[in-house]
């Protein structure tokens, strides 16, 4: 278990120490200086090139920054003066965090009832209504669904805020939108491994021991059927981060997503780069805790590697 | 007074394409106490009845039964169409309380992820209301019955951590739960390795004496049957083709089926006769396999499957191998073909040894290979797979070669019409046909027969078994024949090897070895062999022996066997037994050493010390 | 072919469906009379009519035209990142499972490490280096997408390689590009093709995504995501003009997954015996 973990650990600081490189050096190649616009004298564009460290090699920088990342500093803005790229991480990332969480556990506990539901069901209708929800539900990119919904339930029916973030009902719709995909996925993994664990043998024997069908259902079954979808939050959360950058604009939420596709449009490469970096190690770190929380709940696993 | 009473159980599939009837007018009664055995080939219906008893049957069979009474409970299940709600209701209390069920293999039976303590004490909880302690007391009791002693601490096990016969005793100890009165053992040995086998019937017969239960015993093992059961049903094709007491089907039987799957039977415990000339072919000497070991990522040290091993081959003979599953004979079988590289050792065929690199393979060795169905590509047409071996070591015109498979298909059986089909068009036997015809295309000298009947029914198995030997007296060709049943080694093989946790422990002359056994091992071997004798197989005394402990045999310093063997002395533990050898004979064992029997002369005759 | 797709409602609605949008992304943009990109000052956010099924945009473009335009690019890019990454994983795959041992370790390391990476991230740095064009699309699209399929394709080979008409085939004299060609892959086309289905809407969903975000293919030029980005702002004005877009991307993500999904039942039940 410790040699699973350890290498999970270094592939994942491999790959976060890939992102980091390629993004920093993507960014410096990028076309234009990030300080040009029209107006700016030349002197005070080597002025602002020489404040950020910009006239020193690439090569250089690049240390510099790795050196400044180990402290936790990302750097300044380059177009918000004053603003540190970690004073925004700061602010932006508990909005950010809340909705992600809140979208997972609605993805988790809608889709693991709709994907039992569908599994066990015997009505035609019931089976078929799930199946197209599922379909409709990754057919749908997340920023088409975002915008119908705050057509319907904002523009047309004004029933929920689409704007700001004044209160828990303007969660409602950016969380909904975003649980949509990851709620379908596992709705799908939930009812394709229960139909497969159903038929195994050792349901057969539950069965022929007298246990309730419910109760084999509950406690057998579903513990099986939870494995893989455990590790299928790690790619649900990127999933959440980069859906975010489309939700948040769409409802104006103050968050990650937001300042990342702000800072797009701005070209603000520092923080460009710092959102990046954190992001990709929230993503892989998630992966890396839910990886090692799936292996060890897998007696299978975690007996045989210790 | 009958226990189970059935009159006219049918049973019909409907599955997308076909509705086939799988059980047909099945009337039969079960007396308390009594072991019925019901014995019939794969597909003839006699797991589905069963299954169809408990109500266990998936939504796409339709079950149509005139009357199930257990005591005078009825438990006919609702014709299709009629609510199953209150059948349901009924039989949670039926089954795992009154009637048990035992399944086929062990260990996909049990939840791999739930601690096997806890898949015991929830079926007692779920019949009876007693705390968790109670109940946990009762389960280390119940598996001390079915033969797992220190109960307690292998409660808090995983399946996976057990080995298949544990696993077995385990699903023994959940049916026997609540004392049922009616035990259904589906296949319950099919999957154990024959030593354990033998312990698990033995196992059965003392439930039975001890707790009075009523046991319905499935198998297509006639000696199985032959050895434990009172009373047989023999189903055919969904029918009960014969019903009677055991000594009336084995040594009377009345229906024609029941005739000719008896002298199949019979056919199988033949002795083979010696054939094979003086010349050694191949010779195997000192030659060990190690593999990384396979306990998941991180495991750094390796194990042994074969561990210094010496045979050789003559010319024209059959040698067989048998041995326990996992004991490494197909490996041992690889490394002959040149698939696999020895560790150490050599393997030498005609005197030259093996090569090894892949597409550089020695030719002349074929394999025949266990699972009919895994060794055709599913994507290939027989034609193309039988020509493909000419097409790229011969210079055949396409001519030769259309009537060289024609007549190779000739030979081994089949149509040679029937070339263009794809392997999912024939039938197990058939396939191993095809396969036996790939192996034959480039006129091999030795043949590698890896468990070449154990995926097939009795009758084709000695159908297979024949062309075999046909083809050895009609093309000369040198066999390796490898299996984990004794009765198709001896049947087939003039000089046999017996192999336990990587290391060959006797070979020998079939009969010798047969009739008079030299190591522990084997004698265990063979006295777990099960005949279609009710009354042999009676007499047949187990031996003495221990729990099975495979994960030992392959990590002991000294003799595998030590840790099973009830001879066991204490260089045993210590040493490894070295090869000692007499005229045609060799046994790995000290009691045949000449520490333990003292110098000898040199006409000296060794016999059996056990 | 009646009953086949009677057998099989997914597949038969899911060409039937993606067959009419390659068939409409083709002909419409090459023969309506209007282009894509032309403005027209005096019908600005026309409602839908004969003349302009779909209305007018901001700027009086038809939007009928701009979204099959859109499609156009859509399809070309699921179909291209389809087969760029397609030959990448499988060719990746294959030299993993093949090869087996150190190599295979050290392939699959260096593909959990790309795997680890979440794409979009980087995508988006590449396309705003690159510049936005369908062929930095792909590359950001491929640079990742294929370690899925080399994961699959390893797996199938890594089974089949063990499966013993393998081994009959080596002893039989069958060299090491035949083995992998002529036995493995063709056992490992259903995977392999169910798989392959999977990346065309993901990609499709990118490139709808990039564009949305406003780092993937530019206005003027027509892209859906582009299309439903611009009609964001008329949304309380004239909200059909975003909903078109959307239908036509769901539409088309939803028929490439319906004949995935019904690929793999077909390909299902084929490797159960029954066609």
């Amino acid at each position: 278990m410790g040699r699973y973990i350890l290498k999970r650990v270094l592939v994942g600081f491999l790959a976060l120490f890939v992102l980091v490189t390629a993004s920093f050096f993507l960014t410096r190649i990028m076309p234009g200086s990030p300080f040009q616009s029209g107006t700016v004298s030349e002197q005070v564009l080597s002025a602002l090139e020489e404040e950020y460290g910009l006239d020193r090699p690439p090569a250089g920088q690049y240390v510099v920054y790795l050196g400044n990342l180990l402290h936790g500093d990302f750097g300044m803005s380059y177009k918000k003066p004053g603003v540190s790229v970690a004073a925004v991480i700061g602010r932006a990332w508990p909005v950010t965090a809340a909705l992600g969480f809140l979208a997972i556990l609605l993805a988790a506990v809608f889709g693991t009832a709709a994907g039992i539901w569908q599994a066990t069901t015997e009505k035609k209708a019931v089976k078929g209504g799930i199946f197209l929800g599922t379909m409709l539900g990754t057919g749908i990119p997340n920023f088409a669904i975002a915008l119908l919904l705050a057509l319907l339930f904002g523009v047309k029916l004004k029933l929920l805020p689409i704007a700001g973030l004044s209160g828990v009902a303007n969660y409602v719709l950016p969380a909904v939108s975003l649980a949509l995909y990851p709620a379908s996925v596992i709705t799908r993994m939930i009812h394709n491994t229960f139909r497969d664990e159903m038929g195994r043998d050792y349901v057969a024997l539950a069965r022929a021991k007298g246990l309730r069908w419910r109760r084999i259902l509950l406690t057998h079954v579903l513990k099986n059927a939870w494995l893989p979808v455990l590790n299928y939050i790690g790619p649900a959360a990127a999933f959440l981060l980069t859906g975010s950058f489309v939700v948040e604009s769409i409802f104006t939420i103050p968050g990650l997503g937001r300042e990342f596709v702000t800072s797009i449009a701005n070209r603000d490469y520092t923080l460009i780069l710092g959102l990046t970096t954190f992001m990709g190690a929230v993503v892989i770190g998630i992966n890396i805790i839910t990886d090692v929380l799936g292996a060890w709940l897998d007696p299978r696993i975690r007996r045989t590697c210790s | 007074m009958s226990l189970l009473h059935i009159r006219d159980l049918n049973v019909q599939f409907h599955d997308k394409e076909k509705g086939q009837e799988a059980v047909r007018h099945l009337s039969f009664d079960a007396a308390p106490g009594e072991i019925v055995g019901i014995v019939g080939e794969s597909g003839s219906g006699k797991s589905t009845a069963m299954q169809a008893v408990l109500g266990l049957l998936p939504d796409c069979a339709e079950t149509v039964c005139g009357e199930i009474l257990l005591g005078d409970a009825d438990i006919t299940p609702p014709l299709p169409g009629e609510s199953r709600k209150e059948y349901e209701r009924k039989m949670d209390c039926i089954r795992g309380n009154k009637i048990a069920m035992v399944f086929q293999n062990p260990q996909t039976s049990l939840n791999p992820t739930v601690k096997i303590g806890r898949q015991i004490v929830e079926t007692i909880r779920a019949h009876s209301h007693c705390s968790r302690t109670a109940a946990r007391r009762r389960a280390a009791e119940l598996l001390d019955m079915a033969g797992i002693h220190d109960g307690e601490s292998q409660m808090d096990k995983y399946p996976f951590e057990l080995s298949g016969g544990m696993c077995q005793r385990v699903g023994i100890a959940i049916a026997l739960s609540c004392g049922p009165e009616l035990l259904i053992a589906d296949e319950p040995t099919t999957a154990l390795d024959a030593t354990v086998e033998k312990q698990m019937l033995e196992l059965f017969r003392r439930i039975v004496q001890e707790t009075g239960t009523a046991v319905l015993f499935v198998s297509h093992n006639l000696g199985v049957i032959a050895s434990l059961c009172d009373r047989v049903l023999v189903m055919h094709d969904g029918t009960l083709a014969e019903e009677g007491l055991v000594e009336d089907i084995f040594y009377n039987p009345q229906h024609a089926y029941t005739k000719t799957l008896l002298a199949r039977a019979k056919e199988l415990q033949k002795l083979s006769a010696c054939r094979g000339d003086q010349k050694k072919l191949l010779e195997v000497s000192h030659v060990s396999r190690c593999f990384a070991g396979t306990g998941g990522p991180g495991r750094r040290d390796m194990t042994e499957a074969v561990r210094d091993v010496t045979f050789h081959i003559r010319r024209g003979e059959t040698f067989g191998l048998v041995g326990e599953s996992g004991c490494g004979k197909s490996t041992l079988a690889r490394m002959v073909t040149g698939i696999l590289a020895p560790t150490r050792g050599t393997v030498l065929y005609e005197g030259a040894a093996q090569p090894v690199r892949p597409g550089k393979q020695n030719r002349r060795v074929q394999m025949v290979f266990q699972n009919p169905y895994a060794s055709l590509n599913p994507r290939m047409t027989v034609r193309d797979m039988l020509e493909e071996p000419l097409l790229l070591n011969t210079d055949m015109t396409e001519q030769e070669r259309r009537e060289k498979v024609d007549s190779m298909l000739t030979l081994v059986g089949l149509d040679p019409e029937e070339a263009q089909r794809y392997p999912r068009a024939f039938s197990g036997g058939e396939r191993q046909r095809i396969g036996i015809a790939r192996a034959l295309m480039l006129e091999p000298g030795l043949l590698v027969c890896d468990e070449p009947v154990s995926a097939l029914d009795m009758p084709i198995q000695e159908q297979i078994l024949e062309l075999l030997e046909e083809l050895q007296d009609s093309r000369g060709i040198t066999c390796l024949f490898i299996s984990h049943d004794l009765n198709v080694v001896k049947r087939i093989s003039s000089r046999i090897g017996v192999m336990y946790a990587g290391s060959i422990v006797e070979t020998g002359h079939t009969k010798d070895v047969y009739n008079d056994p030299w190591h522990p091992y084997t004698k265990a071997l063979l006295s777990s062999v099960l005949v279609p004798d009710p009354v042999k197989a009676r007499r047949k005394k187990g031996m003495p022996h221990r729990e099975e402990q495979k994960a030992e045999a392959f990590d002991a310093g000294g003799c595998p066997f030590a840790h099973r063997c009830g001879y066991a002395l204490e260089c045993c533990y210590t040493d490894r037994p070295k090869n000692c050898r007499f005229d045609g004979r060799e046994v790995a064992c000290f009691l045949y050493s000449e520490e333990y029997t003292g110098k000898r002369s040199r006409g000296y005759r060794m016999t059996s010390q056990i | 072919m009646k009953t086949y797709f009677r057998k099989n409602p997914m597949l038969a609605s899911g060409i039937v469906l993606l067959a009419v949008m390659v068939l409409l992304s083709v002909l419409i943009p090459a023969l309506s009379p209007y282009a894509a990109t032309a403005q027209n000052a005096e019908l600005r956010n026309a409602p839908s009519s004969f003349s302009h099924l779909f209305g007018t945009d901001k700027f009086g473009r038809d939007i009928f035209v701009r979204v099959f335009a859109g499609t156009r690019i859509s399809i070309a890019v699921g179909i291209g990142s389809a087969l760029i990454c397609g030959v990448a994983g499988i060719l990746y795959g294959c030299a993993a499972g093949y090869a087996g041992g150190k190599a295979d370790m050290l392939l699959m390391r260096a593909a959990d490490v790309i795997d680890a990476i979440p794409s979009l991230l980087y995508v988006i740095l590449i396309m705003l280096v690159m510049g936005a064009s369908i062929g930095s699309i792909l590359l950001g699209i491929c640079i990742g997408g294929w370690v899925g399929l080399a994961r699959v394709v390893r797996g199938e080979i890594i089974r089949l390689k063990a499966e013993d008409f393998c081994t009959a085939a080596r002893l039989l004299g069958v060299g090491n590009g035949r083995i992998l060609f002529i036995h493995l892959l063709p056992n490992a086309a259903g995977p392999i093709i169910v798989n392959l289905t999977l990346l065309i809407p993901k990609a499709m969903f990118t490139e709808a995504f990039l564009s949305f975000v406003g780092v993937g293919i530019m206005a003027p030029a027509a892209s859906l995501g582009t299309l439903i980005q611009e009609a964001r702002s008329q949304i309380q004005v004239a909200p059909s003009q975003m909903l078109y877009p959307i239908l036509v991307l769901c539409i088309l993500i939803l028929s490439v997954n319906l004949t995935g999904a019904g690929l793999e039942k077909t390909i299902g039940r084929a490797e159960e015996g029954r066609w």
